[in-house]
């Protein structure tokens, strides 16, 4: 069989990234340009500048992903690239490249879901995970426990009913001073303090069990700080800050542990950029390993937005034979699982 | 020499081929449809349709500012999609340019008696004007595009040459500009609908609006001024490309607006803040992956 390689493109939010993938999972280069420093500036990514961004660096993404796989165009079997959900205006620059991209060289062109992308980062360091399996996506604007079937075949078994658990790491950061972005400052915030300091609700919610909430512990936070700076007493920011990641990580490692034990699963895999959170991943591994399950999980680089992972999932689309016209358009709210 | 031009910097999606002193086609649609999904396909059929081979184009030429930062977004990427496919050069051409490129047969002098289609009075002239060599004959055709919170995006240009610089600008400070700079004037752009009215009112020198035939961007005058351009070796590189949005992002000007510099925000200090501006904080790396199962590295990059 002839080897196929992909070239994977991504824009959906303040990474703009491009890399070539030989045969679904292995990465021949992973190239990422981040915005980070000029997002950090204003305390959150600013839309209109991360999609000027993305049109300045979206060509030497490129091509320096062909120069670092030590390949040219004509060595590119198709071209993969985010087409949602994210910022319209960031994944349209994405979109309109790689769709032009693909017509100039007459290649074909698979539109990718960014957070099958990420599901997808699992098997690029596991060469032995096949669906199905179970996986937790957590990211600053997602959080959903899905059932992955087959390749590009879920079931989302739950998902969060209001914030994001990134976006709740953003606001706690932000409240206590520790800016953005949210996820590391406050992991590393966490470290030195006591977890069970104080005692923020779990977020539970009526109906589907294995629905989220986030906005309850996230207001249960913001309120303990508000009365604290009230009545002048001091607040201890690294156990705040533990005990909110406690109650998040409770949240989504109970469910997920759940959903795997009701159903029998023997393989638990996660992703998202909150996936890189060192408590969750280690919570998530001792709990694993108590219920004989074979826990997966991402290098920290592959949990961050790239296009390596939007290559692998490409690469399986590719493969069911998916292919994508000329006007495929930027689609900012895609829901898992859509075509 | 084959050029394509693509335009889609406000509600207009447009391509032109221009070969040799010929636009052999052109497409253009203002349908309310996105640019996303109607500009490309149109590209592929303009080539079909000519019969002309892809392979034989010598350049890009697109719109690069000003108008809607979506639509020039849309059209600079896919422009720079092609030429990284074909490994050719682009040329950027302003769209006020290209605009004003689309009446200008009605620059010269001879022929400014024949344009007044408006019912200004062209008695009413005869102010004295801010250039020195303004006659009364003088024709100014103004592209205005609506860059809205009551402002347009402009230029003057007299006999296809640029005179000022490229700005958004108040209509009320336009007209007053206007009527003290004597002359004829000649408006068009998306921008005449919203504020034909307005104008007619406030002008006291001669105008006129041009017709819908002419009002809007087209890919023709964008090719045609890129071939121009492409004689004097004016072509970039899609790495090199940059758009000209004339107005910031919101969030930059608000901050501005603020009065906060970089260091302000980052507590760093100013100096050595200058000293590291020439550090392109978005510089792409290569973000190696191990080919082994197992985890390389249980942190994220730092700059990541």
């Amino acid at each position: 069989m002839n080897d196929i390689n992909i070239l994977g493109i991504e824009s959906s939010c303040d990474e703009t990234a491009a890399a070539v993938i030989r045969n679904g999972r292995e990465v021949r280069s992973n190239i990422i340009s981040s915005q980070i420093a000029i997002h950090t500036e204003y305390g959150g990514v600013v839309p209109e500048i991360a999609s000027r961004k993305h049109l300045e660096k979206i060509d030497d993404v490129i091509a320096m992903a062909l120069k670092e796989a030590d390949c040219t165009f004509s060595d590119i079997d198709a071209i993969a690239v985010t087409y949602g959900p994210g910022l319209v205006g960031a994944l349209l620059v994405g979109v309109a490249e790689a769709k032009a991209l693909s017509f100039a060289l007459n290649k074909p062109l698979v539109g990718v879901h960014h957070i099958e992308g990420h599901i997808s980062a699992n098997y690029i360091e596991n060469k032995d995970l096949e669906p199905p399996f179970a996986c937790l996506i957590v990211s600053g604007g997602h959080t959903h426990l899905v059932m992955v079937e087959d390749y590009g075949k879920y079931e989302i078994v739950g998902r969060s009913r209001d914030d994001a658990a990134g976006e709740a790491f953003d606001k706690v950061a932000r409240a206590v001073g520790l800016g953005y972005p949210g996820g590391p400052k406050v992991d590393n915030a966490a470290r030195n303090g006591n977890p069970h300091a104080i005692e923020f609700p779990r977020g539970v919610v009526a109906g589907n069990p294995y629905d989220f909430s986030f906005s309850g512990i996230k207001s249960a936070v913001l309120n303990y700080i508000n009365k604290a700076k009230m009545t002048g007493a001091e607040i201890n920011i690294p156990d705040l800050c533990a005990s909110f990641q406690e109650a998040v990580t409770d949240s989504l490692v109970s469910r997920a542990i759940g959903l795997c034990k009701e159903r029998g699963i023997k393989k638990l895999a996660i992703a998202g950029g909150v996936a890189s959170n060192s408590h969750i991943r280690s919570r998530l591994e001792s709990e694993c390993a108590e219920n004989g399950i074979k826990f997966y999980r991402p290098s920290p680089v592959l949990c961050t937005d790239n296009a390596a992972m939007i290559g692998c999932a490409g690469y399986y689309e590719y493969l069911r034979g998916r292919r994508d016209g000329l006007e495929l358009n930027a689609c900012p709210n895609l829901k898992l699982g859509e075509r | 020499m084959l050029i394509l031009g693509i335009d889609s910097s406000g509600h207009t999606a447009s391509c032109a081929l221009f070969s040799d002193g010929v636009v052999l086609s052109e497409y253009s649609t203002n349908i309310g449809l996105t640019h996303s999904q109607t500009l490309l396909p149109m590209v592929a059929e303009i080539f079909s349709r000519t019969g002309r081979d892809v392979k034989e184009l010598d350049a890009i030429a697109v719109s690069a500012g000003p108008g809607s930062f979506t639509g020039l977004r849309i059209g600079a990427s896919t422009a720079k999609g092609l030429a990284l496919g074909y490994g050719i050069p682009l040329i950027e051409v302003s769209t006020l340019e290209a605009l004003a490129r689309n009446v200008s047969d009605l620059s010269s002098p001879a022929l400014s008696a024949h344009i007044s289609s408006s019912g200004a009075d062209d008695t009413e002239s005869g102010k004295t004007s801010e250039h020195a060599n303004v006659s009364p004959d003088s024709l100014f055709v103004h592209p205005i595009m609506d860059a809205r919170r009551n402002q347009v995006y402009t230029a003057a240009f007299l006999n296809g040459k640029l005179t000022g610089e490229e700005e958004a600008i108040g209509v009320n400070e336009l007209a007053s500009h206007i009527n003290a700079s004597g002359g004829r004037h000649l408006f068009l752009g998306d921008a005449v609908p919203v504020y034909k009215d307005f104008l007619a009112e406030h002008l006291t020198v001669p105008y006129s609006f041009a017709g819908p035939q002419n009002l809007l961007q087209r890919a023709s005058s964008v090719a045609i001024i890129g071939a121009e351009k492409l004689e004097k070796g004016e072509t970039v590189s899609g790495q090199d490309f940059r758009l000209s949005y004339i107005r910031k992002p919101q969030a930059e000007r608000e901050r501005e607006e603020a009065g906060l510099r970089e260091f302000d925000i980052t507590h760093d200090d100013p100096d050595k803040l200058k000293k590291t501006e020439t550090v392109d904080v978005l510089a792409a790396k290569n973000y190696k992956i191990g080919t082994d199962a197992g985890y390389e590295d249980e942190s994220l990059p730092e700059n990541l």
